[in-house]
Order: C-alpha cells, then sequence, then structure tokens
C-alpha cells in the first residue's frame, strides 16, 4: 500500500469520524436551519436581531397584535444547536438558566415549548397563527412560511 | 323442563344490563360458594380445611386420584340439587335487580372519564422539565367521591380549560464566619448605625439557612397573567417567617403596554428587579449593600405595593427603549415600625411615584443602560414631613460568558419647610468572566448615608471589596465562596469568609 493510499485512507476515516459527529453532520450536508411562521403571519422576512428578540422573550406580539409562541425543537436535535448557537448567542444550560430567570422577574410566562421533530414543528406552526419555530431547510414545505435562514 | 345450559344462557344478558360488576362479581362468588357448599369434601379435608398444610396434601391427594371417576361417582340426584341451587340462586339475583334503584345520572360534567387527558395541575417551570406528564387514560378518571372521607366534595383541583399553576423553588444554605463584614450577606444587627453608639457588631461563626423561597405563576389567559413568591426565611431570632415577597396580577396588552397590580419591585436600578429573593441566580452570595430589604436594614424602597405600568416605545426597535411608572405606598414613615412596607394600611395619603427608563441598543445585546426617579412624601413622628427623592443611574452587560454591573443611587431626605436636605450616595461595581462551571467575581461597593437622616435606619459609611468565585457544579445548583472586606466609619475594618450552596428546585 502506497503512502498516498495510506493518505486517502486516514481522510476517508476523518470524513467518517467527522460525519458522526451530530453537530457538524448538518453542516457538511449542507443542510441550512430555517425559521418559519404561520402562511397567515404578514411578516415576511426577519433580521437575526428581530429574531433574537422574539426567541428570547424580549418581543412578545406580532405587528397584528397576535401573541408569539415560540417551538423549540427538543434538547439534543442539530436544528436547536443552530439555534442556540446563532440566535441565542448561549449554552443549553445558559437557555435553561435564562427563562427560569426570565419567568422569575415576570418577562415571560413560560419558556419556549419542546417539540420532538420537524413534523411537530410544523404541524404547531401550522394550527397556530402567532407561532414560529424552526426546522432543517430540506424539511421546509408550502405549509410554512420562511422568513429567516440560519446558514 | 329447559336444560341447565338453556337455563344458564338466558341468565347470560345480565352481564349486559345496568347491573354493576361488583353486584356481577357478588353473585357470582356466592355461586361458588353455594356449589363448593354442595360438594362432598373428602373426609380428611372435611376436617382440616382451614389448615394450609392439610389443604397441600389433599391437593396432592387429588392429583392421584384417576381423572376419569367411575360411572357412580357424581350421582345423578345430586346433579339436579346443584341445578335447582342454581335457578334459586339465579332468582334471588333477578329479585334483587329489580328492587335495585335506577341508576342516577351524575350532574357533575367532571364525573365523566375525560375524552383528552387533563391539564396538569402543577407544572414545572424549566426549560428541560416543561411539564408533568399527563396521567394514563386509565388514571385521569377521577376516583369516585368517598362521603366519609371528604363529604363527597372531589380532590381533584384542575380546572377543566383552565389557568395551571406552575412552582418552583430556591433555596441557599451558608456558612459564614469573620467581623462585620459578614453583614454583606447576613441582616446587619448593630442596629443598623455604626455611628450611633451601638455595640459593634461581634465576630460571629454560623451555619445559616437561607430563604425558602417558593415562586408560583399562573396564566390566566393570552394576556392576563400572575406571578406570586413567597418565603420562609429567619432573622436573628432564629426564627422562620413567611413572606409574601411579590404578588402581581399582570394584564399585557402589547409589547408596548402592561398593567400590573400588587407587591413589586421597585424599578430603581437594575439589581432590584434583575434580582428577587432566589439567591441561586447571583452571582455573588449576596445583595449588594444598597438594595438590602427593608427588614435587613436597606434604606431603599426595595418593595412596593401599588401599582406598574411598562412597556417598549413605539418605532425604537434598534434603541431598544422601554419606559417604566410606577405609583403605590411608599416606605412607612418611620423606620422603626416592624414592617416598613405598607402592605395593609399607609400611614399617609400620599404615593410613591416612580419613573424609570431603560434601553437595550440592538447593537450590542447584553448592554442594557437606565435610569430612575422616584419621588414619596413621608411623615416620621417628632419632625418635619419629608420629601423623598432618590434617583439612579446604570449601565450593565450581561453575555454567557460577562458580567460587568454598575449602578449608582442618591437618596435624598429633604425637611420640608427648612433648608435641611440629607444626602445618601450609595453605588457598587461588579465584574465577572465564566470559565466552564466556574465564575470569579469582584465587587466593590459604598454606601454613605447621613448620620442625622430622620428616616433611614441605616447610618454612616459602609464600603469594601468582595471577592468571590461561584461554582455551578450542577446544571441547578452552584456553590459559592466569597471574602468580604468592609470598612465601616466607626468600626476598625472587617473581614468575612462566607460559603452558599444556592440552588433551584
Amino acid at each position: 500500500m502506497s503512502r498516498q493510499s495510506y493518505l486517502y485512507l486516514a481522510a476517508g476515516v476523518l470524513c467518517v469520524v467527522w460525519c458522526a459527529i451530530p453537530g457538524s453532520r448538518a453542516a457538511l450536508a449542507g443542510d441550512e436551519v430555517d425559521v418559519i411562521v404561520n402562511k397567515s403571519n404578514s411578516i415576511d422576512a426577519l433580521s437575526l436581531a428581530d429574531a433574537k428578540k422574539i426567541f428570547d422573550g424580549d418581543k412578545g406580539s406580532w405587528p397584528n397584535g397576535k401573541r408569539i409562541t415560540v417551538i423549540m425543537l427538543s434538547q439534543g436535535h442539530p436544528a436547536r444547536d443552530a439555534v442556540l448557537r446563532d440566535i441565542y448567542k448561549m449554552g443549553e444550560s445558559d437557555y435553561g438558566k435564562y427563562f427560569m430567570q426570565a419567568a422569575f422577574t415576570g418577562k415571560v410566562d413560560a419558556p419556549p415549548q419542546d417539540v420532538s421533530s420537524d413534523a411537530d414543528v410544523k404541524q404547531q406552526v401550522t394550527g397556530n397563527p402567532g407561532a414560529i419555530g424552526y426546522v432543517n431547510a430540506s424539511d421546509v414545505d408550502a405549509s410554512v412560511k420562511v422568513v429567516l435562514k440560519i446558514p | 323442563m329447559r336444560s341447565s345450559k338453556q337455563k344458564l344462557h338466558t341468565a347470560w344478558p345480565l352481564r349486559n344490563t345496568v347491573l354493576p360488576k361488583s353486584c356481577r362479581i357478588a353473585a357470582l362468588g356466592i355461586t361458588v360458594a353455594v356449589l363448593a357448599s354442595t360438594l362432598p369434601l373428602p373426609a380428611n379435608a372435611a376436617d382440616n380445611n382451614n389448615d394450609g398444610a392439610a389443604t397441600d396434601a389433599n391437593h396432592a391427594k387429588a392429583a392421584e386420584t384417576p381423572k376419569n371417576p367411575p360411572a357412580n361417582a357424581e350421582p345423578a340426584s345430586e346433579t339436579q340439587l346443584l341445578l335447582q341451587k342454581i335457578n334459586d340462586l339465579e332468582a334471588r339475583v333477578a329479585e334483587l335487580e329489580a328492587s335495585r334503584p335506577a341508576p342516577v345520572p351524575d350532574p357533575t360534567p367532571a364525573a365523566a372519564a375525560p375524552a383528552t387527558p387533563a391539564p396538569p395541575a402543577l407544572a414545572i417551570l424549566s426549560s428541560s422539565i416543561v411539564a408533568v406528564p399527563p396521567p394514563p387514560a386509565a388514571a385521569a378518571a377521577p376516583e369516585p367521591a368517598d362521603p366519609d372521607h371528604d363529604g363527597g366534595m372531589s380532590h381533584e383541583m384542575t380546572l377543566p380549560g383552565g389557568p395551571v399553576l406552575k412552582f418552583r423553588g430556591f433555596f441557599d444554605f451558608n456558612f459564614g464566619l469573620g467581623s462585620i463584614a459578614n453583614p454583606l450577606v447576613f441582616p446587619i444587627i448593630d442596629g443598623g448605625c455604626g455611628t450611633c453608639g451601638n455595640p459593634p457588631t461581634p465576630p460571629h461563626t454560623t451555619f445559616q439557612a437561607g430563604e425558602f423561597d417558593m415562586f408560583l405563576t399562573s396564566k390566566l389567559s393570552d394576556n392576563l397573567s400572575f406571578l406570586a413568591e413567597v418565603v420562609l426565611g429567619p432573622d436573628t431570632t432564629n426564627e422562620f417567617g413567611p413572606d409574601i415577597e411579590r404578588y402581581t396580577l399582570t394584564y399585557k396588552k402589547n409589547d408596548y403596554f402592561s398593567a400590573s397590580v400588587g407587591r413589586f419591585h421597585t424599578s430603581i436600578g437594575y439589581y432590584n428587579t434583575a434580582y428577587h429573593h432566589g439567591l441561586w441566580f447571583s452571582t455573588a452570595e449576596g445583595r449588594p449593600i444598597m438594595y438590602l430589604f427593608e427588614d435587613s436594614g436597606g434604606i431603599l424602597p426595595v418593595h412596593m405595593v401599588g401599582m406598574s405600568f411598562t412597556g417598549a416605545v413605539p418605532g425604537t426597535d434598534k434603541l431598544g427603549l422601554h419606559w417604566i411608572a410606577e405609583v403605590g405606598n411608599g416606605l412607612a414613615s418611620n423606620s422603626s415600625v416592624a414592617e416598613s412596607v405598607q402592605n395593609f394600611y399607609s400611614d399617609r395619603n400620599y404615593k410613591a411615584t416612580n419613573l424609570a427608563v431603560y434601553i437595550k441598543p440592538e447593537f450590542l445585546s447584553g448592554l442594557q443602560i437606565g435610569g430612575s426617579w422616584y419621588h414619596d412624601h413621608l411623615d416620621p413622628t417628632d419632625v418635619p414631613m419629608v420629601s423623598q427623592n432618590i434617583e439612579s443611574l446604570y449601565i450593565v452587560y450581561l453575555s454567557s460568558k460577562w458580567e460587568f454591573l454598575n449602578e449608582a443611587v442618591v437618596l435624598s431626605n429633604h425637611l420640608i419647610g427648612s433648608p435641611e436636605t440629607f444626602r445618601s450616595p450609595m453605588a457598587y461595581v461588579q465584574f465577572a468572566r465564566k470559565f466552564g462551571m466556574y465564575k470569579p467575581y469582584f465587587r466593590y461597593q459604598y454606601v454613605s448615608d447621613a448620620v442625622n437622616d430622620p428616616v433611614n435606619l441605616l447610618k454612616g459609611e459602609y464600603y469594601g471589596p468582595s471577592v468571590g468565585i461561584r461554582i455551578d457544579f450542577e446544571e441547578y445548583a452552584a456553590f459559592k465562596l466569597q471574602y468580604n472586606r468592609l470598612f465601616e466609619s466607626s468600626q476598625l475594618p472587617g473581614n468575612g469568609l462566607d460559603a452558599q450552596v444556592a440552588f433551584a428546585f
């Protein structure tokens, strides 16, 4: 076996290991996370700053007065990790503490609702005009509206 | 004569009548008992039918008997007798059934098994544990009321489709040693006046129970919510006493307007509304001296009983400008009263007002800059009316790693009709940086209260640094170790070392 073959083999092993890491798999596959809202929502696009205000609970209602309901994927989902990293800019434990304190100060009534799958997120967003959530871009369909793409 | 099979078959529809299961079981039990009593028992079994060992022997003996008994083992007359007994019993059951009153429909819909599981009565307020899982369908059906125990009243507290009560608890346990420096996390025990001739606070070493904090929230509707904080805490008398520290009913119209009534933390500065009684939230072990609670010698009106209005200012999204307006009972005019927060009776008609604004600019998430102006009139005994003003200014920055808290407050008590004004400046700075589970921090604080102030309980100067480390050894539990050096105007500098375990549950 030549030296070049060993290099190819090592690169292959590295690729396999890299793909096995959940957080990096989505990135390697080019899967972006899309923030979605109900199709009836008049908002067509959100900035990252707007999304942070909404997900943080600083902003609680849409321009039409509808109460905002934030839907989160449950712990361990790569898309949740992406949202915690890029929107919340905090880790899982800080997220829990943040919302506990937000409830303690009266800023929010409760932490965002957790659901277990992309399909559940879409179902919640479709059924609630004020809901906002996120799914892998590959799971987006015509039942929801994309307002922000998280690379 | 119908055969026994036909007879039994005609009796079968009883199972599909309204006869309760318990009656059916009872009838079946009676039948079996009668059958058993009419069957001939082996001689030794009849003698020892209450003896377990004998019964086992009988079982063994029965096992030895041939499977096909002799044709004359059960006489035909005995079969007839059994059938007759069955007929009699069925007739008796039918008679009882006929005399039983018709079932009365239950007027309460809750008595019927719900089609969907009822919402949980208690839910946990946490990101990781959002709600108690709904009970299984069988368990969801309410137990029938037992008139002997609850007079027919059900203990089921769930309101169908109604608000859900959420509960969270906090507690802290402390160990402190040292001298006057311990009041940083311990109520001032020298009478709150280091310059009034009171004896110096003696050194003390103590294990100390913190505050058993029960925090409750309930969302009554999309716009209406309730929040309460009930604290059980000990004081220098060593007695635990209950306090309803906060209770607010909030109506939130939208992001630009919400109104609350009840008892809340006055929006003076930042710390007072960001941190309440659960010490697990705060980086340091205790509150800065300037924000000590009223019953710990604090001089600021930390709590207010009244109304609070707040909201964002439309069109200022990039600046994040917010306003707060509060009106309520200020502190009692005489600081010597047992309870200076006027929960029920106000010693004057004049109401305290507080206006505050703050910004949270988009360009630096975590930055908050704000200020407030508080005004009240107090009517202390033996002195003229006092006009009280409290101005505050703060700049804070919080991120997942960094924490910068900087606040300054000036409290002025002006004797109306005289030129005298007593000013009490106070401030603190606090820095912290998180390294994984470790978060070292530093705080320096300063409080200077005029000795002749006619209102304030805490008098004299208190200043000095504190340095400590917070270790989040579990997700919802932290250990803190803090060294305090405190200078007080009339005493030698003191040192204090305090350890604390604070957690949420």
